[in-house]
C-alpha cells in the first residue's frame, strides 16, 4: 500500500476543500479497517490529484473545485464502495473482524431502519391527532382544546370535566391546522432523504 | 400512462442498460491496456459521453475485482502519488469474449427488426 502525496496548496481555501473532502470519506469509511480505508483514500488522492493537474485553468480553489465536482460528493459512491470493500472480506479466507463489521454495519441499518420507521409512524399519528382536533373542535368549543389540569399538566383532547381549564380557545384551530400541516412537510422530507440513502 | 411514470420508466430502463454497458466497456478498455482509475475513467467519460459522477466507476471496479474479472496492483511512480493500476484476468477476457459476441447478435436483431 501506498501514501498518496497532497498538492502542496498556497490558497487556504483549497487547502480546506481538499481536507474537507478527504475527511468526509474517512469518516464514511468508518467500518472498513484501516488497511481498506487507506487504500480507498490512497485511490481517490490520486484520482483528484491528476484530475486537478488537467485542469489547469483557473486559480487553485477553481481547480480542485471543478476536480471534485466532477468525482462526485462522497455520499453518492463512497457508502457503495464501503459495502463493497466490506463483502471483499466476506470471501472465503476472510478475517473474523471483516465479517463482524459486514454483520454489525446490516444489524446498524436494520435496527436504524425500524426506529425511524416507528418514530415517522408517530410523528403523522400526531399530525393527524392535530387535524382532528382542529376540526373537533367547531363541533364541541367547550370539550375539545387544549386544558390544564389542576396540577398544571397541559393536555390536549377531549375533557368533561369541570376541574380543567380550556387555555387555547378558538386558537386550537389554525394552531392545530398549522401544525398538522408543518408536521407533514417536515416529516414527507426527512421520509425523502431516508429513502434516498438507500436508492443510491 | 402518466408522462411522470413514463419518464421513471424509461430512466430506469437507461439505467439498467448503462450498468450494463459499463462493465463491457471497462473490459473492452482493460483488454486494451492495463489502465489506472483516472485514465480509466477518463476514457469511459469520454466513450459513453456519460454526466454521471466519476466516483460511482469506483465501486463497480472493486466489484469486478471481487468476481474474479479484473486484477490490480499498485506502483509507486517517479513523481506523484502511487497508482493503482487495472488489468483483465483471463475469466475476464473468457466474459469479454461471450459479451461482444452476444451484442453482436442482439445488434444483428436490432437492425432486422428497424429494416422490417
Amino acid at each position: 500500500m501506498t501514501n498518496a502525496e497532497s498538492p502542496i496548496f498556497t490558497q487556504k481555501q483549497a487547502q480546506m476543500l481538499w481536507s474537507g473532502y478527504m475527511e468526509q470519506v474517512g469518516g464514511l469509511c468508518g467500518s472498513l479497517d484501516r488497511r481498506q480505508k487507506a487504500d480507498i483514500l490512497a485511490e481517490l488522492k490520486a484520482h483528484l490529484l491528476e484530475s486537478y493537474i488537467q485542469l489547469d485553468n483557473g486559480d487553485e480553489e477553481t481547480r480542485i473545485s471543478a476536480a471534485i465536482e466532477k468525482l462526485g460528493q462522497p455520499e453518492e459512491f463512497v457508502p457503495l464502495w464501503v459495502e463493497e470493500r466490506l463483502l471483499d472480506g466476506a470471501q472465503p479466507g476472510s478475517t473474523t473482524r471483516n465479517l463482524y463489521s459486514l454483520l454489525r454495519r446490516n444489524a446498524l441499518t436494520g435496527v436504524q431502519q425500524f426506529a425511524f420507521s416507528i418514530l415517522v409512524g408517530l410523528g403523522y399519528l400526531l399530525s393527524f391527532y392535530f387535524f382532528i382536533m382542529a376540526v373537533m373542535k367547531v363541533f364541541f368549543p367547550v370539550n375539545v382544546g387544549l386544558h390544564l389540569s389542576p396540577t398544571g399538566i397541559p393536555f390536549l383532547g377531549y375533557v368533561d370535566a369541570d376541574e380543567f381549564r380550556e387555555v387555547l380557545g378558538y386558537w386550537l384551530i389554525p394552531v392545530g391546522l398549522v401544525t398538522a400541516v408543518t408536521l407533514q412537510f417536515f416529516l414527507n422530507g426527512l421520509v425523502k432523504r431516508w429513502v434516498g440513502r438507500f436508492r443510491r | 400512462m402518466q408522462d411522470n411514470d413514463l419518464e421513471k420508466q424509461f430512466e430506469n430502463w437507461q439505467l439498467q442498460l448503462r450498468k450494463g454497458v459499463l462493465i463491457y466497456m471497462v473490459l473492452v478498455l482493460l483488454d486494451r491496456d492495463e489502465m489506472y482509475g483516472y485514465a480509466l475513467i477518463s476514457s469511459l467519460a469520454k466513450k459513453m459521453e456519460t454526466d454521471m459522477s466519476e466516483g460511482t466507476i469506483y465501486p463497480l471496479l472493486n466489484r469486478m475485482v471481487r468476481r474474479g474479472i479484473v486484477t490490480f496492483d499498485w506502483r509507486i511512480m517517479e513523481s506523484g502519488p502511487a497508482r493503482k493500476y487495472y488489468q483483465i484476468s483471463g475469466s475476464g477476457r473468457e466474459l469479454l469474449s461471450r459479451m461482444h459476441d452476444y451484442w453482436q447478435s442482439v445488434d444483428t436483431s436490432l437492425q432486422g427488426s428497424t429494416d422490417d
